[in-house]
């Protein structure tokens, strides 16, 4: 997301409330990412459905097969997403614009191809059985969640943050307004909507890029060659959606906690609610995230190394490290403080907001826990997006491949242990890599002109 | 071409940037003595900076020379990046090159403890020792040892720049570690310069206690002095406030200490330590040289053969051809050379500059040198020839003009003497010595041509206008000129005095006299 | 035309294969049978689609068409008017124009890295301790050093009195410093005599021998150049002067210049004509009279003197001048 500090330091320069606040939403909307965004659009579907025509069942229904959707779309293209944004900023870096665009459309051919026949293989395999309307939906739905995440990664490349926030709330109002028009048609209605909205939200993003650049060539595939590639991009945007998704996947297979929704497709009724409740409470978070890293610790990370490259002395690189490190501090402690705001808030309300949508409120402990862990993510979200500043990628590798290791492991231990302790598994998970990420931050600051220097 | 090998040899020489593939001064005068002495036999260590700077070999090599090994100290840059994991590094060997760097600032007057620092540092740089490449690059006790010198002294900012010039310094005392190590065995050691080759000298007699010889032409430390006076590819990063205006770079004062004390290192191992001439001699001394082992040995030439040349000179007047034979380099100061053409030209007409040498060396400035013959008009008159063999060039020139800014006992003059033709030269190094005579009776024999300031076209286009004008006294030093090298400057009384030179080392080598060294 | 037909049979197919769904239930056959219709329909409208393609964007062929059958065929109906949407809209819609606007700068940060110890260099009277060959040579090499701080013009003087010293270090240091400003205006003279040689017409070359005429003014100026190439570095300056003035008689300056260089070779009434001539194309007097007075003094015309620097009495610059002109206009 590098590139987006400068957008927000515009406006937090104007000096005033409405800059500050302005830039606190903006990063709030940038920062807590597209599917935070989904699970929104989904809940209020959710929401604004349950009460009509339609019953229950299919809102769940619905509801259930769009967050696989989401879920597999995301660890599907997560391997091009990390590794396809360093292709595009090199890129850029090196002054060769003309080549982002004719590898857009090189690799959305190459992620539409092998995410339609995916696709198609499910259709006919798990799926079997299934309306054919469902499945052609689901088949549609997912190659184009596939386009919406690739072409959000291009454009947040281009810094087109504003279109892309201006093109989610369009693609979103769609996504409601069709879905809601369309319930009448059941599940295949609502699913229509949503296909209907993300159609226009993707039209709408890869429309803009034709707009912003005539490339010489319509596709290419650069992208694809090995010394323009980092598999350990690739790895980490794998390991990281694998992380994340983990313990949510093994709560739909476990029987104990999950029950059978549509075709293959289980849910855990205990589980998701709280979860993406949850995952609500991260939005002031990330914001304050974004403002922080992207602002503050950004700027002295640029000068450190201007001065480490154009000769500055070594107390002012000293200095600028220092202020990084600073930055660093102050930027989680806040993430900190506002998320242990964020927690107070659903500790206090969770009842309340509970039992208005109707949800037993059993889950309170669930949810309290889960608040928990997804706040820490956002904290390790902060980390890892410094250690790609500082360009340590086998780091990351390293955190990524912890935190679904420990996932997996918590979770699956925490299923055994019994309800009291679901949602634990996740929260110790993502706290131990913290924790073991923010160890080696430590010392990697404190030794960092040292590596800069010496490890060359 | 594949050099030859041995597995010992009776003198290693070590040459840095001359014989074999440098044409010049002084890979003529190594060639003369390797070829001198038969009976032994050399082994030769070149020293160059790239492989992409030296051509082919630029002398056959003498029968006697049984081994060749060559290195280039800064071809380092074309490995791959690879991850490169943390050192430690030994703080005990990094404590102590901290302290040796201590006593190197202290100044000159170390004493004896300063060299026993040194050998201490030497052992540990050694190939095994604790003191390694890598851990100079790479480990945190280098940093460490970097960072404080950097914050104590550097006086200027940048400390990127300050962290590569000591990467790029000391990075080739490792190799040249390496080599000394792997070098085969050999009786004694000879160096021809202090630098690097010197160090590298040093480093072979504080590890193998045998003799080393040097011979100094010019003075190493001066000729890398003027390198840095005059490059621009050294930083000055300090702003109007950091500024002391009467301090050079810091960097520029960073080579030349570095230098310096290359120089000191090499002194404090050799024995003898052999000057050209008496004032190099003084200056050696001055840099740190023990009196007691500093000699003397001009240089000579090959007489009977330049003299057979008088014979094929124009009986009548001497060709109006001033010739400048020497590399086509800064420090022979072609420009004023050139610039005296444009008035000898105005006032002679039909005289012309010759310039005779290779101009490969520093290609940026023999186009400068083009640019500048073309700018004064002088295209007609000023010829570049390339590099020209002597026994042709003499009997067609009038005059061998020397325009450096800085020389040793430049062969050129001796030569030119033996076949008849005077000098007229800047007084730098031994010139003034060679054209006026340096003692009484040196002196009764003449002047043999002119000797001028540096950097003054004027002046040398009248004194070479003058002895070209005026026949006698063009015949007069000539005779001065012939007496001269014929009396103090032939290669025979040379020989004879090399021969005494290696008699002693091999002498004490054979003793194990060096044994002290070895601690 | 076949393009017609293309498109046409394709749109057939496809409302073949949307017939079939309406009626389609939720087994695999069905499901079969409309991605076979659909596909063959995605195939046509990729070929037809490709036909609309701008023409640079239809290579490379295999790669482009896949592109288009993907999002056609697994995006069934949207995929195509959004495809055809995109690829035919978007090109003739004006293109967004980002503004360049301007960035701000920020204040430099004070380095702390200061210098360390040692005051700066005091010395009154750097020509007499420069020529003072028993003061220390490290001493004198830091009064050589701070020479770097002054003019060229001030510099050589002293830097070539260096040149004949006995210490060895301070005559290379001196050479050194006089050799890289020489260096700086010969390498400009050499460029510009190429440019003047590749000028394409007149009055590039005349633009050419007025630099060339500032840059050999230069040398000689600086107290680069002595003796008879000082004559001969004016002798160009004058040749080019003339030149670029015959392209341009008009120059006040350059004319000033050629007067100049004309009064430096001794050709003093040809140099009274030329300093005339740029009083007459509007120099001020302040530049020009001074010149006419010291010719003047050269042809022992005192009365003439006075007059010509009388009109400069009340004239407050000039500093230097100054007591010459009081000298002169004493009453």
């Amino acid at each position: 997301m590098a590139g987006i500090g400068f957008e927000l330091r515009k406006l937090l320069r104007k000096d005033s409330l409405l800059g500050l606040v302005q830039a606190y939403a903006y990063a709030g909307v940038i920062g807590s990412g597209p599917w935070v965004l989904s699970i929104v659009g989904i809940l209020v579907i959710g929401l604004l459905s349950v009460s009509v025509v339609v019953p229950a069942f299919l809102v769940t229904q619905f509801q259930v097969s769009v967050t696989y959707l989401i879920a597999c779309s995301l660890i599907f293209t997560g391997p091009a997403q990390l590794a396809f944004t360093r292709f595009i900023s090199d890129r850029l870096f090196e002054k060769r614009s003309e080549l982002v665009l004719s590898n857009l459309n090189g690799l959305l051919m190459a992620v539409f191809l092998a995410g339609g026949l995916l696709g198609l293989a499910l259709a006919f395999g798990p799926f079997s059985g299934l309306s054919v309307v469902y499945r052609l939906l689901m088949l549609a739905g997912f190659v184009l969640l596939c386009g919406v995440w690739i072409a959000t990664i291009f454009l947040s490349g281009l810094k087109q943050y504003k279109a892309i926030v201006m093109l989610y709330a369009v693609g979103y109002g769609v996504v409601i307004g069709a879905a809601l028009a369309l319930r009448g048609f059941g599940l295949e209605g609502l699913l229509a909507g949503f296909v209907l909205g993300h159609f226009v939200l993707f039209v709408g993003m890869w429309g803009l890029t034709f707009y912003h650049y005539r490339p010489p060539r319509s596709i290419s595939f650069e992208f694809a060659r090995r010394q323009l590639i980092y598999p350990s991009l690739m790895l980490i945007g794998l390991l990281y959606n694998l992380g994340i998704w983990a313990d949510k996947f093994m709560f739909w297979y476990f029987s104990d906690t999950s029950e059978p929704v549509i075709g293959p497709l289980r849910a855990s009724v205990i589980y998701d609610l709280p979860v993406f409740m949850a995952y609500l409470s991260v939005i002031p978070g990330m914001a304050v995230f974004l403002v922080r890293i992207e602002t503050d610790f950004a700027e002295y990370y640029e000068r450190f190394y201007d001065a480490v490259r154009s000769g500055g002395s070594l107390e002012y690189i000293e200095g600028m490290r220092n202020e990084m490190t600073h930055a660093i501090r102050q930027g989680l402690a806040e993430i900190a403080k506002i998320q242990t705001l964020a927690v107070l808030v659903t500790l206090v309300a969770g009842p309340t907001l509970l039992r208005a949508l109707g949800i037993s409120e059993l889950y309170l402990p669930l949810m309290h826990i889960q608040t928990v862990g997804a706040s820490l993510q956002v904290i390790l979200l902060a980390l890892l997006n410094v250690f790609f500043y500082l360009d340590q990628r086998r780091i990351i590798v390293w955190i990524c491949a912890a935190f679904l290791v420990f996932n997996l492991a918590f979770t699956a231990i925490t299923l055994r242990l019994g309800a009291p302790y679901y949602g634990y598994g996740y929260a110790l998970a993502v706290l131990l890599a913290l924790a073991a990420g923010l160890y080696v931050l430590d010392r990697r600051l404190w030794r960092l002109e040292y590596e800069t220097f010496m490890l060359q | 071409m594949s050099h030859p090998r041995a597995e010992s040899a009776d003198i290693a020489l070590l040459l840095e940037g001359t014989f074999p593939y440098v044409a010049g001064g002084v890979s003529s005068w190594v060639n003369q003595i390797i070829r001198a002495f038969p009976e032994y036999r050399f082994a030769l260590v070149f020293l160059g900076s790239r492989p992409g700077d030296y051509g082919p070999a630029k002398y056959a090599l003498p029968e006697n020379v049984v081994h060749l090994e060559t290195h280039y100290l800064h071809d380092f840059w074309g490995g791959a990046r690879e991850d490169v994991p943390a050192l430690d590094g030994d703080a005990e060997a990094f404590a102590r090159v901290d302290a040796l760097h201590d006593l190197f600032r202290a100044g000159a007057d170390t004493g004896p403890a300063g060299m026993s620092a040194f050998h201490e540092v030497a052992r540990d740089l050694m190939p095994g020792g604790p003191l390694t490449l890598p851990d100079f690059l790479h480990s945190g006790q280098a940093w460490r040892v970097i960072t404080e010198r950097y914050r104590k002294y550097c006086s200027d900012p940048s400390f990127v720049d300050y962290f590569w010039t000591i990467r790029i310094m000391h990075r080739p005392l490792w190799q040249l570690a390496g080599i000394a190590h792997r070098l085969i065995p050999v009786r004694c050691f000879h160096t021809v310069s202090t630098g690097y080759a010197g160090f590298l000298g040093a480093l072979l007699r504080v590890s193998r206690g045998l003799p080393l010889i040097l011979t100094e032409h010019g003075i190493y430390t001066k000729e890398r002095k003027i390198d840095l006076y005059q490059s621009e590819w050294i930083r000055d990063n300090r702003n109007v406030f950091q500024k002391d205006p009467a301090e050079l770079s810091y960097f520029r004062q960073m080579w030349i200490r570095f230098f310096e004390w290359l120089g000191r290192l090499c002194y404090d191992a050799a024995d003898p330590i052999i000057a050209l001439y008496e004032a190099n001699r003084q200056r050696q001394i001055a840099d740190g040289a023990p009196p007691a082992r500093t000699r003397s040995i001009p240089n000579g030439i090959d007489l009977p053969r330049l003299a057979a040349l008088r014979a094929q000179r124009p009986a009548d007047n001497p060709p109006p051809v001033l010739c400048l034979i020497g590399r086509v380099v800064p420090i022979k100061d072609v420009k004023t050379f050139i610039r005296a053409m444009r008035i000898v030209a105005d006032r002679l007409p039909g005289a012309e500059g010759w310039i005779a040498g290779p101009a490969e060396e520093d290609p940026a400035y023999a186009e400068e040198c083009r640019n500048l013959t073309e700018s004064l008009g002088l295209a007609e008159r000023v010829r570049f020839l390339g590099f020209q063999k002597i026994h042709e060039l003499m009997p067609r020139i009038g005059l061998v003009v020397l325009s450096s800014i800085s020389e040793a006992l430049p062969l050129v003059i001796l030569e030119g003497y033996a076949a008849g033709v005077p000098t007229v030269s800047t007084d730098v190094g031994s010139c003034r010595q060679l054209v006026e005579g340096l003692d009484g009776e040196d002196r009764a024999l003449g002047t043999a041509g002119r000797v001028v300031r540096i950097a003054d076209p004027q002046q040398l286009a009248e004194a070479a206008l003058e002895l070209l004008g005026d026949r006698a006294a063009w015949r007069g030093a000539q005779a001065a000129g012939i007496a001269r090298v014929e009396r103090y400057y032939t290669d025979t009384l040379m020989f004879d005095r090399y021969r005494e030179v290696y008699a002693g080392a091999l002498g004490a080598a054979a003793q194990g006299s060096g044994d002290a060294w070895r601690a | 035309m076949s393009q017609t037909k293309l498109g046409l049979s394709a749109l057939a197919l496809e409302l073949g294969a949307w017939a079939q769904l309406a009626v389609a239930g939720a087994s695999d056959q069905a499901l079969a049978t409309y991605l076979a219709a659909h596909g063959g329909a995605a195939a046509l409208l990729a070929l037809f689609a490709l036909a609309l393609l701008p023409a640079g964007y239809r290579e490379p062929r295999l790669p482009v068409l896949l592109l288009l059958f993907a999002v056609i065929f697994f995006i069934p109906a949207l995929g195509f008017i959004g495809t055809l949407g995109v690829i035919l809209l978007t090109p003739w819609l004006p293109r967004l124009k980002t503004p360049a606007g301007f960035g701000s700068v920020e204040l430099p940060a004070l380095d702390p890295h200061e210098r360390i110890g040692g005051a700066g260099f005091r010395q009154p009277g750097m020509r007499g301790f420069l020529s003072n060959a028993t003061a220390p040579v490290a001493t004198r090499l830091r009064a050589l050093v701070s020479l770097q701080n002054i003019p060229t013009r001030l510099a050589s003087p002293l830097l070539r009195d260096l040149l004949a010293d006995p210490s060895e270090d301070l005559r290379l240091l001196a050479y050194g410093m006089l050799d890289s400003r020489e260096q700086k205006l010969n390498r400009a003279i050499h460029r510009e005599l190429r440019n003047r040689k590749e000028a394409a017409d007149a009055e590039v070359a005349a633009r050419s021998a007025r630099k060339l005429a500032q840059l050999y003014w230069e040398l000689t100026y600086q107290g680069l150049v002595q003796g008879e190439l000082l004559r001969h570095a004016v002798g160009e300056a004058l040749r080019y002067a003339q030149e670029a003035l015959a392209a341009d008689p008009a120059d006040a300056n350059l004319t000033l210049r050629l007067g100049r260089l004309l009064h430096a070779q001794g050709r003093n009434d040809e140099a009274r004509k030329a300093y005339g001539e740029a009083l007459g194309l509007g120099l001020p007097a302040t530049r020009v009279i001074p010149y006419l007075a010291e010719l003047a003094f050269e042809a022992r015309d005192h009365d003439e003197v006075r007059r010509l620097l009388a009109v400069l009495r009340d004239w407050p610059g000039m500093p230097r001048l100054q007591p010459v002109i009081q000298y002169w206009t004493r009453t």
